[in-house]
């Protein structure tokens, strides 16, 4: 399959704290502020139902504050009675963040905000405290893993040909907020430089692993991981080290040069946000061959023929596939969409 | 006029054992009360259809007061639940509300199992699971609570849990707890798939299947995606310690994320530089049952199931059950690390992964028959038969001896001894690796030691090994690749060719 136009699925996961988030139904664009909230720091415990009297069920009827909202000093959290009234209120500025099941109150100053943009147009279908999610249609192509903050910008070449590798040295300011398609590989440097440069995201077949260990730290695995803060957005579509893009992945790169993009981290998907005429649906990914020594991915080109049981040279025998390139097991042989 | 002899009955069954993501079919035909399996199954499974995988990832967080031995119980029932423990929180966590709640939000928590030992902790407790309704009760599906341990304050951690399913489950630090915990995440783990058998209940039913027979067994899988070991003693008791995501094929890069990548390159018998390794590692991690074509791809595999098993290992003593998961009299590998084309290898991985002080018959399950023996077992028993009668003939033929391994700690020169001979080929000194030609029973002395092991040789004979424990490796290439290559020619590996 490879590029495909149609309806995505996006969820959008939020951090704890969310002020505004659309409804369900708002339509979103790609890149606009889906949802914003506040960082929070350590909260301060105040004695709600005990003080005031009452069951922690009934706290309820008496708050005059609703969970969530900002308070400042001496904002009365709930009140009862009349004549000799009970009050809870606010010792200090912050947010009213959680009500505990004993009717307690818990008031966290506010250190910071944070946002989190849309990676795709379209209508929300989901909208609660702890994600968002977005319907719209796009031109996908779906990667195998994706690091960093999701990203948003145009599209822009950095290599001639699918073949090549993003030379740092092609990646400068003029670049800045673009997604840069490189080809078969980005080294550590080239990710940095983008960075440095303000460089949106990279896209590529595949990028070092060694060098994504040194931007993202020794924790980082191989199925990626979405980071909130401010680093470089990689998104490898064939595997790591090298991985020569398909003139069916590479030629729609060049269409589609110069048209909004995003990177969704966390599926490891990339949406261009251009009209679906403008490709030809039916440009089928060639599948994709793991090579011998696990040390890269290329796509399988050329007359292929099954050799039956084969012997490999780590004595391994299975069903072998006689490419160009030599005999390569089956089970390394895998449609570009597999999962993986 | 005489009756005619009925013809004998034939009952046809089909075992599919999931790997990462293909699956190897097993056709079984029971005739009189005997099964046999066959290595070329048809492409219809029959009515009676068993089939074994790992499950849906299970994400577990613990709540629990401070204490160490406290820890090592939850850690244990979460060893043999076959989940993967993301966090541990305690009582006494110096965090305030948001990072608890932030944490648990990460760590996208599927259980939380909640242990209030005593009536004092229960404030504790309560303020986590605060922390829990505060990062996760927008969630679809919300987080499970699991709550044990004393009455009333597990009954108060209840009513605390407001919008969060609980279920109040026996404490964990008794057996039946354990028990009983595992169970609710392998129905977990399960889902909607009820007529799944687990891999972990198949090498569990296997161990108890093969120590049955008299003497403790010790069962070792190395998968892709999971390590296990577990030991059964005759009586049918099993201890447990099922690790995911930890393996040799599409977990190999939480295998280097544990063990670090100099922990798994020294495993490989030449230079080989981290960042191409780690390539081959991720790539390897992203590619479901992908063969190691290779001599370099095979030697990573091999190193990554040494410490996946090194690092299981960890996980049981953390847990305080290290030791029954060492040594055992029997041991059987399985999976991955069972499947590599020569029988040394993963004699390798076990004599070094394992590195038990205590002599073993080894064995291995090289095409994956004695699992589905133990997945067909383990459902016949879920529907309350037994099955070591019917199982018994096929596990006896399929359950040949790999060798007979020696560990033999020594400080000077000794002689050895096998069935009263006096062995001259070999030098048995301190570093002493090698091995004997023997098949078949072996008793096996070294002079001015107590060592008097009794066994069964198979393939690679007897293992003679007296590199000490814990085992060492150089850290210096020049030193370390030849005593690799040493050890690896040892028993009879062609690593010559590939370096």
């Amino acid at each position: 399959m490879g590029w495909r136009y149609g309806p995505q699925l996006v969820e959008h996961s939020l951090p704890i704290g969310a002020t505004s988030r659309p409804s369900v139904g708002d339509a979103v664009r790609m890149g606009s502020p889906l949802a914003t909230g506040t960082v929070l720091g350590s909260p301060t415990r105040v004695v709600g139902a005990r003080k005031l009297g009452v069951e922690p069920e009934d706290v309820d009827r008496v708050a005059r504050v609703a969970v969530g909202a900002d308070v400042i000093a001496g904002t009365v959290l709930a009140r009862t009675g009349r004549r000799f009234a009970r009050v809870v209120t606010a010792p200090r500025d912050g947010r009213l963040v959680h009500r505990s099941y004993e009717g307690d109150f818990y008031i966290a100053p506010v250190a910071g905000t944070w946002t989190v943009r849309a990676t795709m147009e379209g209508t929300v279908v989901r909208s609660d405290d702890a994600a968002v999610s977005v319907e719209g249609s796009a031109w996908t192509l779906q990667g195998v893993a994706a690091y960093g903050p999701d990203a948003f910008g145009e599209l822009a070449l950095g290599v001639d040909a699918p073949t090549d590798e993003l030379a740092p040295g092609r990646v400068d300011v003029r670049l800045h907020d673009k997604i840069i398609v490189g080809g078969a590989r980005i080294a550590a440097e080239a990710i940095t430089r983008a960075h440095a440069c303000a460089v949106a995201g990279l896209v590529a077949g595949a990028a070092p692993a060694g060098g994504l260990r040194v931007v993202y730290g020794d924790e980082v695995t191989a199925s990626g991981g979405s980071t909130r803060e401010d680093r470089p957005t990689v998104l490898c579509l064939l595997g790591f080290g090298t991985g020569a893009l398909p003139n069916a992945i590479y030629r729609p790169f060049v269409a589609f040069s110069g048209h909004r993009a995003a990177i969704h981290v966390a599926s490891a998907r990339l949406f261009v946000f251009a009209p679906e005429a403008m490709l030809d649906a039916s440009l089928d990914a060639p599948a994709l061959v793991l090579s011998g020594d696990f040390g890269g991915v290329r796509p399988l080109e050329g007359e292929t023929s099954l050799t039956g049981v084969t012997r490999f040279a780590s004595d391994a025998f299975c069903e072998g596939l006689a490419t160009k390139d030599g005999v390569v097991p089956v089970p390394n042989v895998l449609p570009y969409d597999a999962p993986r | 006029m005489t009756a005619e002899p009925s013809a004998p009955t034939r009952y046809r069954r089909t075992v599919d054992v999931a790997l990462e993501s293909r699956v190897r079919r097993w056709t079984i035909d029971e005739r009189e009360g005997h099964l046999s399996f066959d290595d070329q199954p048809t492409d219809d499974p029959s009515d009676d259809h068993t089939r074994v995988g790992y499950g849906r990832a299970a994400r577990v967080a613990v709540f629990a007061g401070p204490g160490p031995e406290l820890e090592r119980i939850l850690r244990r029932a979460v060893l043999a639940s076959g989940a993967e423990l993301v966090l541990f929180l305690r009582t006494t966590d110096e965090r305030g509300l948001i990072e608890r709640a932030a944490a648990l939000r990460d760590a996208r928590v599927d259980l939380v199992l909640a242990l209030i030992a005593e009536r004092g902790e229960a404030d504790g407790i309560v303020d986590l699971i605060e922390a829990l309704r505060l990062g996760c009760a927008d969630r679809a599906p919300a987080p499970r609570i699991v709550v044990a341990g004393e009455p009333h304050a597990a009954l108060r951690a209840k009513a605390a849990a407001t919008g969060v399913p609980v279920e109040l489950l026996p404490d964990p630090r008794r057996p039946e707890g354990i028990t009983a915990f595992a169970h609710r995440c392998r129905e977990l783990r399960r889902g909607t798939d009820h007529g799944l058998i687990l891999r972990d209940e198949a090498l569990e039913e296997l161990a108890r299947l093969v120590a049955a027979r008299g003497t403790d067994a010790l069962v070792v899988d190395v998968s892709g995606g999971s390590t296990s070991l577990v030991r059964a003693d005759p009586r049918g008791d099993v201890v447990a310690a099922h690790v995911a995501p930890l393996g040799s094929g599409v977990a190999a890069d939480r295998t280097v994320r544990r063990a670090g990548l100099d922990g798994v390159r020294r495993w490989i018998p030449w230079a080989i530089d981290a960042p191409t390794m780690l390539e081959r590692v991720f790539n390897r991690a992203r590619w479901p049952d992908a063969v190691a074509a290779e001599a370099s791809a095979l030697a990573l595999e091999i190193a990554l199931a040494h410490e996946a098993l090194s690092h299981a290992l960890v996980d049981a003593a953390d847990a305080g059950i290290v030791e029954p998961l060492r040594d055992a009299p029997l041991t059987i590998v399985t999976g991955a690390a069972a499947s590599f084309a020569r029988a040394s290898h993963t004699a390798l991985v076990a004599i070094d992964g394992l590195a038990s002080p205590m002599p073993t018959t080894l064995h291995r399950d090289a095409d994956g028959a004695l699992v589905a023996i133990g997945a067909l077992a383990a459902r016949m028993r879920a529907a309350g038969g037994d099955p070591t009668a019917l199982v018994s003939e096929e596990l006896t033929r399929r359950l040949v001896p790999l060798a007979f391994v020696v560990p033999a700690p020594l400080s000077r020169r000794r002689k050895l001894r096998v069935n009263g001979a006096e062995h001259l080929d070999d030098e048995l000194g301190p570093g002493a690796f090698f091995s004997v030609r023997q098949r078949g029973p072996a008793d096996v002395q070294v002079t001015g030691t107590s060592i008097d092991a009794h066994g069964t040789a198979g393939e690679l004979g007897i293992i003679l090994d007296a590199r000490g424990r814990p085992l060492l490796l150089p850290p210096r290439d020049a030193e370390r690749i030849p005593t690799l290559v040493r050890w690896f020619a040892a028993l009879d590996l062609a690593v010559a060719s590939v370096a």
